[in-house]
């Protein structure tokens, strides 16, 4: 959120978060990096979008005045991510681009103390934003809610859909990058497909989360998903991305990450009532497939949960 | 083996409860929970709804089922306090009709009621800030007015002793010795657990992000009616429901944010040496197995989150990573059931042969879930 000042743009609450969380790297959810690390949630509050099923219209949407802030200058975020045993500082509450400047600052402080940075972002970004959180970043995920401008204006309040894409393509050639679609009601799979065509020819190994949406704020009203049908339009889809995950409900099924190649799960996941997965199993040797050798996309190595903690 | 269905607005998976992976159930009882789940949407943590909900469900179970002992857990009063700030005529309205409702379930269902409120609400009146400390300051959890600190320096020491809105700090030595713990690895407790005076929550890592309005109020007595006067402490609960039983059919019904003032009866003791239970496992555990701290799993400021690892097993849900023995439902040999809207808490502390409970993760409403345990399962082969 900004202001103008003497002429000059500045943000209007800076170095304030809305929220510092333990959390694994999974739930977010990035499943191809660091599996089974711990991060430290960040955010703030605002968001330059106006999403009718918002999940967490409290923080992005509601008047920032309203919101408890902590004022917290970068380096004391480093101090709690490094003494609570986190690998890495994740922006994911709301959109990071609302509170750019302290969120740039706060990966440069990070990066110089070995903590890795990624963010959750709408992807409805200028050029110069886009590159600057690019830069600061280890690992994105974009979220790409639909493929014409007109879904978006009806989803979202933004009107061209292109910045989106732009990110995303530019993301995906600077950075580790993994892309997120919710999906409502009426499902269609035309709209999937595009979606997915879209995110392959771009590069086919890229991560897709496939969402099963539970809208709140102007949506609360609507039904949830149906997961049959969603399930069976990736079945198909899963041949062109083969990392493309469905979750967001509890008993997830296709949360694993399977080998493309021999069909054996690679790496394990739950879902438990979160937003992304819960590692369960990690069966590779060296980055590959221990039954094929297949070199599996994972930025990272594994880690122990439990290594993890300081001063234990 | 315990085990699961799980129904996610409709569609429906059967777990392993100590792997989480899908299996594939068969039998009585999960063709007797498979449909009700499906026809009974739970409405979610903040609609009223959800106390039909509850009673709905158990009317249900208890026509198929005919359990002797039922527990019903109702949370939702503490939501629609604690995140709408639900105050004057319309809580009354709602407990005196949440109260009807349960007199009226169980005169037709023929059990004793034996109901306990978790404590007295009261307004939230400001927030202490503990991000300015040199320790690791932590105030996640349930519990909003407790904080741990790993490492504090002495100068946490002084800004905490010195707080007017900090009613408590205890070392581990200090827990350990008044608790009894014989926990394996002391590191699950903090270095120093913090309690806040009622009213007043923590600004840390962890602190609650959603709005709220009301906070449970630390209450040195809980009302409780349907037991006789032999009664007197939070752990006697436990022991009065297993005798009444003998003699009737008995359901446990555990209302959430009611305090002596809604429930105007017996008051029991809410407390163990200096800690006041508070809406969480352990006043559930308390509650439902006669057993105070020193032997529950989870002490207050209980460091769960260190062993979230892949190793984890069963539920994967906050600190929860057993199922705590001598629950009633565990003790009782004959049918038992439970249903609640306080998520993993309703099976993990009633112990029943069968549960359905709401599966709600932050607020986040993902449907709901029947848990059969080794008994259940075993009753029905
Ligand atoms: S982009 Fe995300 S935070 Fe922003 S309104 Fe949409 S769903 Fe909410």
């Amino acid at each position: 959120m900004y202001t103008v000042q003497n002429g000059v743009i500045i943000e209007r609450f800076p170095y304030s978060w809305s929220g510092l969380n333990q959390s694994h790297i999974e739930q977010f959810p990035f499943f191809h990096v660091y599996p089974g690390s711990r991060s430290l949630m960040i955010g703030t509050a605002g968001c330059t979008m106006d999403c009718k099923y918002c999940s967490n219209a409290y923080i992005a949407k509601c008047p920032v005045e309203e919101v408890p802030l902590m004022n917290l200058f970068p380096e004391k975020v480093v101090t709690i991510a490094k003494k609570s045993g986190c690998q890495s500082i994740v922006f994911a509450i709301n959109e990071p681009t609302v509170s750019l400047p302290s969120f740039l600052e706060l990966a440069a402080t990070a990066k110089k103390e070995g903590i890795l940075v990624g963010c959750l972002t709408n992807g409805y970004l200028t050029n110069t934003s886009l590159q600057k959180l690019c830069e600061a970043c280890d690992f994105l995920n974009i979220s790409l809610k639909a493929l014409t401008d007109q879904e978006y204006a009806d989803l979202t309040g933004v009107t061209s859909i292109s910045p989106i894409c732009n990110s995303i393509t530019y993301a995906s050639s600077v950075c580790h990058l993994e892309i997120t679609t919710p999906v409502l009601e009426p499902i269609s799979s035309e709209k999937l497909g595009k979606i997915c065509r879209f995110i392959a020819q771009i590069n086919p190994e890229i991560p897709w989360h496939v969402l099963r949406l539970l809208p709140e704020y102007m949506l609360k009203d609507a039904p949830p998903p149906d997961i049959q049908k969603i399930e069976q339009i990736l079945h198909d889809l899963r041949k062109m991305l083969p990392y493309t995950y469905f979750g967001n409900y509890v008993g997830a099924q296709g949360l694993s990450t399977i080998c493309p190649v021999c069909g054996n799960i690679v790496i394990e996941r739950i879902n438990t009532g979160t937003c992304g997965g819960r590692l369960i199993g990690y069966n590779l040797s060296n980055g590959k497939c221990p039954h094929c050798n297949t070199k599996i996309p994972i930025t990272g190595n594994y880690v122990d949960w439990e290594h993890l903690e300081n001063g234990s | 083996m315990r085990a699961g269905i799980i129904n996610a607005g409709g569609w429906q998976t059967h777990v392993d409860m100590k792997s989480g992976r899908q299996i594939s159930l068969s039998g009585y009882l999960p063709s007797l929970l498979s449909p009700i789940l499906e026809s009974h949407r739970y409405p979610g943590d903040r609609d009223s709804g959800a106390i039909p909900w509850v009673t709905d469900v158990a009317q249900e179970i208890v026509n198929a089922y005919e359990p002797e002992f039922l527990m019903l857990d109702y949370a939702t009063p503490y939501f629609l306090r604690f995140n709408e700030g639900m105050e004057g005529n319309e809580w009354n309205e709602m407990i005196s009709g949440l109260l009807d409702h349960v007199s009226g379930f169980c005169e037709i269902n023929g059990y004793n009621p034996v109901i306990v409120g978790t404590g007295a609400m009261i307004k939230h009146q400001g927030i202490i800030d503990l991000t300015g400390l040199s320790g690791l300051a932590d105030a996640g959890g349930p519990v909003h007015h407790l904080a741990t600190i790993m490492e504090p320096s002495g100068k946490d020491l002084n800004y905490l002793h010195a707080h007017p809105h900090v009613s408590g700090v205890y070392s581990r030595e200090e827990i350990l010795e008044t608790f009894q713990m014989s926990l394996e690895n002391k590191k699950d407790i903090p270095d120093l657990l913090v309690i806040a005076k009622p009213g007043y929550t923590f600004r840390a890592l962890g602190s609650c992000i959603r709005p709220y309005h009301f906070l449970p109020g630390q209450n040195e007595k809980i009302p409780i009616s349907g037991l006789d006067s032999s009664v007197h402490d939070i752990t006697d609960i436990s022991g009065g429901v297993l005798r009444s039983l003998e003699s009737e059919k008995t359901a446990l019904i555990i209302i959430e944010g009611l305090g002596t003032d809604d429930l105007p009866c017996r008051m029991v003791s809410n407390s163990d040496h200096w800690y006041r239970y508070t809406m969480s496992c352990e006043q559930y555990l308390a509650i439902t197995t006669g057993k105070h701290i020193s032997s529950q799993p989870w002490p207050p400021g209980y460091r769960g989150f260190i062993h979230d690892g892949m190793k984890k097993a069963y539920p994967f849900s906050g600190i929860i990573d057993q199922i705590p023995h001598g629950t009633i439902g565990e003790i009782w040999p004959g049918k038992s059931a439970a249903v609640g809207t306080r998520s993993v808490f309703t099976h993990v502390s009633s112990g029943a042969d069968i549960t359905i409970e709401c599966k709600v993760c932050n607020q986040y409403n993902h449907g709901t879930m029947a848990i059969f345990s080794e008994k259940g399962i075993s009753q029905q082969e």
